[in-house]
């Protein structure tokens, strides 16, 4: 038995079969937000991967698996025209074995007043 | 408040590489190269333009856990106000510090992953080339964030793993600002 359906939506495409299967998702999600600020010194470009509900619920997989994989990330412009070509790239960041969550081994209980003292004080600063 | 934890950079005399990151060799990435319009030749990159100084992994903690930071660089604890910070104690005019690039990636759970690039000056090395000029037009007040959108590229690849998640995350660069697309393949028999 054999069944596939298409839709317009986050999932596309999905096809199965019953004794074994292959499955195969393409997802088309909304574009992520990235916001740029300009400040003193320094230039931050905020990625929000939680923007897009299909890039985060993928992150939210591969979160768990980060501690057995090596992860590159690339930056670069892409160029459009002669002038701007060869591209060439800003750099890229490897990631040995992260686990993420090992962040959450930490104390919090008795951290937890202060911390919330300190957020308050730190958005009044703002 | 945050919890911030220094994943420190990978020691080459070390064998065990874990937990850690490091700056690669750019010439493994593919590019456009010299005539992409009329050939749709890839080349090797030349190496990186940008020096990867610093990484920061955050867990936010307090009332609103579950989201991450925005605009991090203005935080105290943050990497840029404390080598500011080292500046100002040093006596130092601020003005003397590098120029970062900060890129901060927003995770669902409260989590940023916070990448810092050093861009060079105009006497430094690649201060003059083709990519550091585009980054500061990228970065100027001439052009919009649908500009930004189109041209800012990120290249994931998976070096070591299993094979689905290799094949699943591929190498092809990705245009974030536009549309995300993503595959997933899952191979199962029973």
């Amino acid at each position: 038995m054999c069944y596939r359906y298409w839709a317009r939506s986050d999932v596309l495409f999905c096809c199965s079969s019953s004794s074994f299967g292959i499955w195969c998702f393409v997802f088309a999600g909304k574009k992520i937000d990235t916001s740029y600020h300009q400040g003193d010194g320094f230039y931050e470009i905020d990625v929000d991967i939680g923007s897009s509900k299909v890039a985060g619920a993928i992150m939210g997989l591969v979160k768990g698996y980060t501690k057995s994989l090596v992860i590159d990330l690339a930056y670069l412009l892409e160029s459009h025209n002669n002038e701007e070509l060869p591209e060439q790239v800003w750099g890229s960041c490897r990631f040995h074995r992260v686990d993420m969550e090992m962040l959450k081994c930490y104390p919090e209980e008795e951290e937890e007043g202060v911390e919330e003292g300190g957020e308050g004080a730190a958005e009044a600063e703002e | 408040m945050s919890m911030i934890q220094y994943i420190h950079q990978a020691d080459p005399k070390n064998e065990e590489v874990k937990q850690c990151w490091s700056a690669t060799d750019c010439e493994t990435f593919q590019v456009r190269g010299n005539n992409y319009l009329e050939d749709r030749i890839k080349i090797s990159s030349q190496s990186s333009c940008l020096q990867l100084v610093n990484v920061d992994l955050v867990q936010r903690q307090g009332s609103s856990f579950d989201i991450p930071h925005q605009r991090i660089s203005w935080q105290k604890w943050s990497f840029v106000q404390r080598l500011h910070t080292k500046y100002r104690n040093a006596d130092q005019p601020v003005t003397d510090a590098p120029f970062i690039l900060v890129i901060n990636h927003m995770i669902p759970g409260g989590m940023n992953v916070v990448l810092h690039f050093r861009v060079p000056n105009q006497t430094q090395e690649y201060g003059n080339s083709t990519a550091v000029k585009m980054l500061r037009q990228f970065m100027s007040k001439e052009v919009d964030d649908d500009y930004r959108d189109s041209k800012l590229k990120i290249i994931p690849t998976v070096v070591e793993g299993g094979w689905i998640v290799k094949r699943g995350v591929g190498n092809k660069p990705a245009i974030i600002g536009t549309l995300f697309w993503f595959v997933i393949v899952i191979v199962f028999s029973n």
